[in-house]
């Protein structure tokens, strides 16, 4: 199902990413939650990510751009990593080969990925493997943002 | 005491022979020909680069040094942060180590060897530059941007850090938005550039100057540089390519020297450190030197070239200071990595 939502300020988005973790993180026991994130610069990624990080506990997420994925312990039950990846950097298909993501879409694993334009050659693989919820960002005029969110298929 | 260390945060497999904050060896095999190719760090070829490699560097760092494996008297090794599964190799390394000759370990954080970098010596005790605490802490790398405050050994508070980009990874994406997306390392390119253009041809918003914290702040500042060269025609961007750099390293510098300055008042501190890799840009230097010269100060940065980047020397002199005080790893398999950790 698809869902479309107007934010006029920060504090919109951040309650959009607060209610998306809220509503599926369970989902993640049974099969990796991914959330994939749509948007360009500036578009609010940045806000929305940090937010899904707060509402798991973590109050550092920092962009993971240099290291293409920061891993963040996750202390609730039933729940291991909260893995932020940021692809925009990545520029060759190739190189998915080399970044590690089969091995962390495992149960109780959160996948987020920023970027997500760039995921072409690993959708196959993260839509077998794990719990798809789409996010996209568009910055409209001022601080005004739609955001659309589709939903896991087999959602219970 | 020798402590035989071992970094493997991030892209460069490092291992190092120290003696209180004497190096003994620091060696380093740099992955960054593996990386250019892809214009950053890719992780499974990181972690594969250092599997190959951290034994042969081993050995060399402990040749070097002089010693062999039974002069060894304690291991010492990088938790976090850094790149997880990078990390993951040095940690086991360090584990079977201590393990197979019966040593204990110790556990740095990669930040704090950064900024006991700052007090290296060679291996005859030189430069012997007393401790003035309390000193403030600026850290700048490609992953961090933080203001540390450094009140006692291996006693920080940080009160400062980005909330989105770190100053290396701005001048990366800078690079790849002003000269081409292959540009990498972006941060010596942009210094280069920059010498040859004009820092105030156009005013980029200073992050956080109007926030009352000590935090940072990039992500904004690179959107601003997105929408400038959006609306630049092609001559005039390749006309003014070298004045682009020098505007937009200015406004990063900015925002570093900015809260720099609100720091060293807010906790009325004048002795200072940097450390981190963007402490290699001179143009950075020079403006931080000033600051603290002016308020009468100290400033410390790394002491020796191949310290400022990612080492395991600096690692090795911290780790000195833990066994002075037997903070040693209790438990060998309780040890694990920690990608997210904070000083």
């Amino acid at each position: 199902m698809e869902k479309r939502i107007t934010s006029h300020s920060e504090r919109e988005t951040r309650t959009v990413a607060q209610e998306l973790i809220e509503k599926y993180v369970s989902l993640a026991e049974e099969k990796p939650l991914v959330i994939l994130l749509y948007g360009d610069l500036g578009a609010g990624k940045t806000i929305f990510m940090k937010e899904i990080g707060r509402s798991l506990g973590i109050d550092q997420v920092v962009s993971p751009a240099f290291v293409v994925y920061y891993e963040y312990p996750l202390e609730k039950d039933g729940l291991k990593y909260l893995y932020h990846f940021d692809l925009y950097r990545i520029t060759e298909p190739d190189e998915f080969d080399h970044l590690g993501i089969e091995d962390i879409l495992k149960p109780g694993n959160i996948i987020a990925i920023e970027w997500s334009e760039k995921s072409e050659p690993i959708q196959r693989m993260l839509h077998e493997r794990g719990n798809i919820v789409e996010v996209y960002i568009k910055h409209e005029k001022g601080d005004t943002r739609n955001i659309t969110v589709i939903e896991p298929k087999d959602q219970i | 005491m020798n402590i035989l260390a071992i970094d493997t945060s991030c892209d460069e497999t490092s291992v190092a022979v120290t003696n209180g904050r004497r190096i003994l060896s620091n060696e380093l095999f740099s992955q960054i020909a593996i990386h250019k190719e892809w214009g950053g760090v890719v992780p499974n070829l990181a972690k594969r680069a250092h599997e190959e490699r951290i034994d042969t560097v081993i050995e060399s760092a402990l040749k070097k040094a002089k010693v062999t494996m039974d002069d060894i008297d304690v291991y010492a090794v990088t938790q976090g942060p850094g790149l997880a599964i990078a990390l993951g190799v040095g940690i086991a390394k360090a584990k079977e180590l201590a393990h197979k000759h019966r040593k204990k370990l110790i556990a740095v954080n990669h930040m704090e060897g950064h900024i006991y970098s700052c007090f290296a010596q060679d291996t005859s005790g030189r430069p012997d530059i007393p401790y003035s605490f309390p000193y403030l802490v600026l850290l700048v790398s490609g992953g961090h941007t933080e203001l540390v405050l450094f009140s006692d050994h291996l006693t920080y508070e940080k009160v400062g850090a980005t909330r989105d980009d770190a100053i290396g990874e701005a001048l990366d994406k800078a690079a790849r938005l002003i000269i081409d997306r292959n540009a990498y390392p972006g941060g010596p390119l942009i210094e280069k550039l920059a010498q040859k253009g004009d820092p105030s041809w156009f005013s980029f918003p200073r992050p956080m100057e109007k926030s009352d914290t000590l935090d940072f702040s990039y992500s904004g500042l690179k959107t601003a540089l997105l929408y400038k060269i959006q609306e630049m025609s092609d001559s005039e961007k390749k006309a003014h390519q070298a004045d682009l750099a020098a505007s937009f390293q200015e406004a990063a510098f900015g925002a570093l020297i900015m809260q720099l300055k609100r720091a060293m008042q807010k906790y009325n501190v004048q002795n200072v450190i940097v450390g981190g890799g963007v402490v290699a840009n001179a143009y950075l230097r020079n403006k931080i030197s000033k600051v603290v010269y002016d308020s009468r100060g100290t400033v410390e940065y790394p002491k020796f070239k191949g310290l400022s980047g990612d080492n395991a020397a600096m690692i090795g002199i911290a780790a000195h200071y833990y066994a002075e005080t037997g903070r040693f790893v209790e438990n060998l398999s309780e040890l694990d990595r920690n990608a997210r950790m904070s000083l």
